[in-house]
C-alpha cells in the first residue's frame, strides 16, 4: 500500500477506485468466500507522517461510514476520515515492481519514505 | 538599605532531594484521563516508546513528537485501570496534548478527559520516594508502575517512573483533598521542596525541563530524551526524521550543564572565541554551597568538552 502523486483530478466530494482496484477486491472477497463486501478505506493516527491508511474488506458499512459505489464495489469510508481522503484515487499496481493498492490522495502534503503515512 | 535577598540554595530541601524523599506539588502540570480500549494501541503508534507491553498496573514515560521529528510533549502513560489511562505531563498546557492527541483519533474508540484543572500533582522525588509512600497510603508501589488507592472516599493514583534517573513517584488527587495528603507525607518523613530548589537538582542531574531543553524548538536526541527511543519499535510521527538524524550523525547540540559565578538568563545566547555555540534553556538563580550557579544549555557539537568556555551576556560560564 502506496501514496502516489494525484494524476488526475477526482471530484472532492467523492474518492474514486479504479476498475483495476475494484476487481483486485472482488478477487481478495470471493477468496475470503464473502459474498456480501465492501472496502473500508479510512485513516487512523500514527506512521513517520501522522497518518496511517487502513484497508479492510468487510462485510457492510457502519453507521457514520459514507458509501460510495464504484465498478461494482461498495466502498465505506468513515465520516471522520472523510477529511482526509477526500478527492483521493485508490488504485492497483501488480507485477514484479507493483506496489499492491496505492493511494493519490491531494490532501497529503507529505508522505514517508515507505508510503503507507501521510500528512496533511 | 534594603536588605539583600538570599540567594543561597537551601541544603535541607536538596539534601531530602539527594538522600530522602522531597515533595514538590505542582502549581500546574498536564493531567489527562485517556478512556478507551483503542488508548494505548493509538499512544504507541504516536509515540516513541512501546507501549503496549504497559500492561495494566504499569507505566512508561514517552515522547510526542511532530512529524518533523520535533518534541510537541513528554508524558509518562499510567495504565491505572482496564481501558483507562492517565497520562501526566509536566507542561503546564494540557491543550497541549489533548489537542494533538486528539487530532490524531480519528476511528479509534478513545475519549480524552482533562483534569488538570480539577486535580492536582505531588512528585515525591529521592531514593526514599517510594518507602514514603508506602507509610503514608499503606501501599507498596514498584518502579514504573501504578496503584489506585481510596484516600478517605477519595480516589488517590500514584505512578512511578525511573525514566529521570532518579527516583520519582506521580500522586494525582482531586484538588479538594490536596492538604491533607501533603500534611501526611511530611509526616511520614517527605520534606516540601519549593520550585526554586527543585530547579536547581534538575539542573544539578541534567534532567531536561518541559519547554527548557525539550519543546517545539528541539529534537528528542539533542534534548537528552534519548532514553525515551525505542530504535526497533517501527513507526511513530517523527520516526523517519528522528532515525535519520541519528544514523546519518545529524544532531547538531547536546544538552550539558554550565557553571558560572553569576547566576545566567534563560535564552542568552553562547558564544565561545566570538562564534555561535549554544542557547541557556534553564538558568538557577539560587548559589550552591560550592558558590557556583548552575544552568543548562543545548550547546553545540563542538564545544562540548567540560571546562570549554562560553560568554552568556556578560558573564563567563564553563561546560561542567
Amino acid at each position: 500500500m502506496t501514496t502516489m502523486s494525484p494524476g488526475r483530478s477526482v471530484p472532492v466530494n467523492t474518492i474514486e477506485i479504479t476498475e483495476k482496484a475494484a476487481g483486485k477486491v472482488t478477487q481478495f472477497a470471493a477468496n475470503k468466500g464473502m459474498e456480501k463486501f465492501g472496502l473500508k478505506v479510512a485513516v487512523k493516527g500514527g506512521g513517520c507522517s501522522g497518518l496511517t491508511y487502513v484497508l479492510d474488506i468487510v462485510e457492510g458499512p457502519e453507521s457514520d461510514d459514507k458509501v460510495i459505489l464504484q465498478h461494482g464495489v461498495e466502498v465505506y469510508v468513515p465520516k471522520k476520515a472523510f477529511v482526509f481522503l477526500a478527492g483521493t484515487v485508490l488504485d492497483f499496481s501488480d507485477g514484479l515492481n507493483g506496489k499492491g493498492f496505492e493511494f493519490a490522495n491531494p490532501n497529503a502534503a507529505k508522505t514517508c519514505g515507505c508510503g503507507t503515512s501521510f500528512s496533511v | 538599605m534594603q536588605t539583600p535577598i538570599s540567594t543561597k540554595a537551601d541544603q535541607t530541601q536538596l539534601d531530602a532531594l539527594e538522600n530522602g524523599c522531597g515533595i514538590l506539588l505542582w502549581d500546574a502540570a498536564t493531567i489527562v484521563q485517556h478512556n478507551g480500549p483503542d488508548t494505548l494501541d493509538l499512544l504507541h503508534r504516536l509515540t516513541t516508546k512501546e507501549l503496549l507491553g504497559v500492561t495494566e498496573g504499569h507505566a512508561r514515560r514517552t515522547a510526542l513528537t511532530s512529524d518533523k521529528g520535533r518534541v510537541v510533549d513528554v508524558f509518562l502513560v499510567a495504565h491505572v485501570a482496564e481501558n483507562q489511562l492517565l497520562l501526566i505531563s509536566d507542561s503546564p498546557n494540557s491543550e497541549r496534548m489533548v489537542s494533538a492527541i486528539d487530532y490524531y483519533t480519528i476511528i479509534e474508540d478513545a475519549e480524552l478527559i482533562d483534569l488538570s484543572k480539577t486535580h492536582t500533582r505531588i512528585s515525591l522525588v529521592g531514593p526514599n520516594a517510594r518507602r514514603v509512600v508506602e507509610s503514608t497510603l499503606n501501599t507498596g508501589i514498584e518502579p514504573d508502575a501504578t496503584a489506585t488507592i481510596a484516600f478517605g472516599d477519595d480516589p488517590v493514583y500514584m505512578a512511578s517512573d525511573t525514566s529521570r534517573g532518579v527516583e520519582w513517584v506521580d500522586v494525582i488527587y482531586d484538588t479538594a483533598i490536596f492538604s491533607r495528603l501533603v500534611g501526611a507525607f511530611g509526616n511520614s518523613g517527605g520534606v516540601a521542596v519549593d520550585a526554586a530548589n527543585f530547579e536547581l537538582f534538575r539542573i544539578d542531574k541534567e534532567i531536561p525541563g518541559s519547554d527548557k531543553e525539550y519543546g517545539e524548538h528541539a529534537n528528542p536526541i539533542e534534548a537528552g530524551l534519548l532514553h525515551l527511543i525505542d530504535w526497533d519499535k517501527g513507526c511513530y510521527v517523527g520516526q523517519e526524521v528522528i532515525a535519520r538524524l541519528d544514523a546519518y550523525d545529524k544532531v547538531q547540540r547536546n544538552v550539558k550543564v554550565l557553571q558560572s559565578n553569576a547566576p545566567l538568563e534563560e535564552g542568552a545566547k553562547l558564544t565561545a572565541e566570538s562564534k555561535p555555540a549554544g542557547v541557556v534553556t534553564s538558568a538557577s538563580k539560587l548559589e550552591s554551597a560550592d558558590g557556583n550557579f548552575l544552568s543548562l544549555a543545548l550547546v553545540r557539537k563542538a564545544y562540548l568538552d567540560s571546562d570549554t568556555e562560553f560568554d552568556a551576556n556578560g558573564t563567563t560560564a564553563t561546560v561542567r
